[in-house]
């Protein structure tokens, strides 16, 4: 990647610092779960058994189109590409919500076996810790849908591109998270 | 602003990390279909290969290739060592 001639955290670094304590809380979330599962095995392959691993796939595959959008996004921001920009931001906007709506439906799944936070530690790291990471592509959505649309309007470019970049950031964050995610409550057995 | 042969060749490298984080996904998919017993060396592949994307979207999308050293180091020795102790839980 060519951009900055020096070295430079894309965004600038008060969005590195939020990445920083986010992935940090994320990784005491996962080492829960790994800690939990190890104490009951047996448990967490029953519950692991109850998931949909195609939902779980497709969502990733969705996401790492979305990473790919905001990555292209900034690219073309770069290049003073503004419609580009906003097409790939619109874009990612979409996996976010296509991403959402098959949770919503495990999620539908779960609730109407009679599954609660309460019933077990597997349900509960799976109902709080997705929860979580599913209010942070909603964030990740309310971020990039208003940025795509001030990017139409011409607002960004070269010299203006760390609004751009920091969106982008948090939108790779959400990636980042479900990248672990995915393996360690739907494949890890 | 980028030139437009840089332009090109970030734009061919974001596509080939993109198709590559795919590919990995599926392969992860497709070892733990395999061997969907309880088998602890799978969910330590699995587990290898998502740390091995985190460092593709880190570094390519996220650009910590271009980020001051000490961001990009501590930003992988992170990755590994989750990765590590998360497979630890599984083996040991």
């Amino acid at each position: 990647m060519t951009a900055p001639v020096s070295r430079e955290l894309s965004g600038g670094t008060v969005i590195w610092l939020f990445v920083s304590i986010e992935l940090l809380t994320f990784a005491l979330f996962f080492i829960g779960f790994a800690a939990a599962r190890r104490s009951d095995p047996a448990l967490f392959l029953a519950g692991q058994e109850q998931l949909h691993t195609l939902s779980g796939a497709i969502n990733t595959a969705v996401l790492l189109c979305g990473g790919w959008l905001a990555a292209r996004g900034v690219l073309a921001n770069r290049s003073n590409e503004a419609r580009m920009t906003a097409r790939c931001f619109a874009g990612a906007a979409v996996t976010g919500l296509i991403f959402m709506a098959i949770k919503l439906h495990e999620y539908t799944d779960v609730f109407d076996a009679g599954i609660s936070l309460s019933t077990n530690s597997f349900w509960f790291f799976y109902l709080f810790v997705t929860g979580l990471h599913f209010l942070h592509v909603l964030a990740g959505v309310g971020f990039l849908v208003p940025t795509a649309w001030r990017a139409a309007q011409g607002a960004y470019g070269p010299d203006n591109s760390s609004p751009v970049e920091a969106v982008a950031v948090f939108w790779h964050l959400v990636d980042l998270i479900w990248i672990f995610l995915f393996p360690l409550i739907y494949l890890a057995r | 602003m980028t030139t437009r042969s840089d332009h090109r060749r970030d734009a061919r490298l974001l596509f080939a990390t993109w198709m590559f984080l795919l590919a990995l996904t599926a392969g992860s998919i497709w070892i733990a279909d395999v061997d969907s017993a309880s088998d602890t060396a799978t969910a330590a592949v699995v587990l290898g290969i998502a740390a091995l994307k985190a460092h593709l979207i880190a570094g390519v999308f996220m650009e910590m290739l271009l980020a001051p050293r000490a961001w990009a180091i501590t930003m992988s020795v992170f990755l590994v060592s989750l990765a590590g102790l998360l497979v630890a839980f599984y083996l040991v």
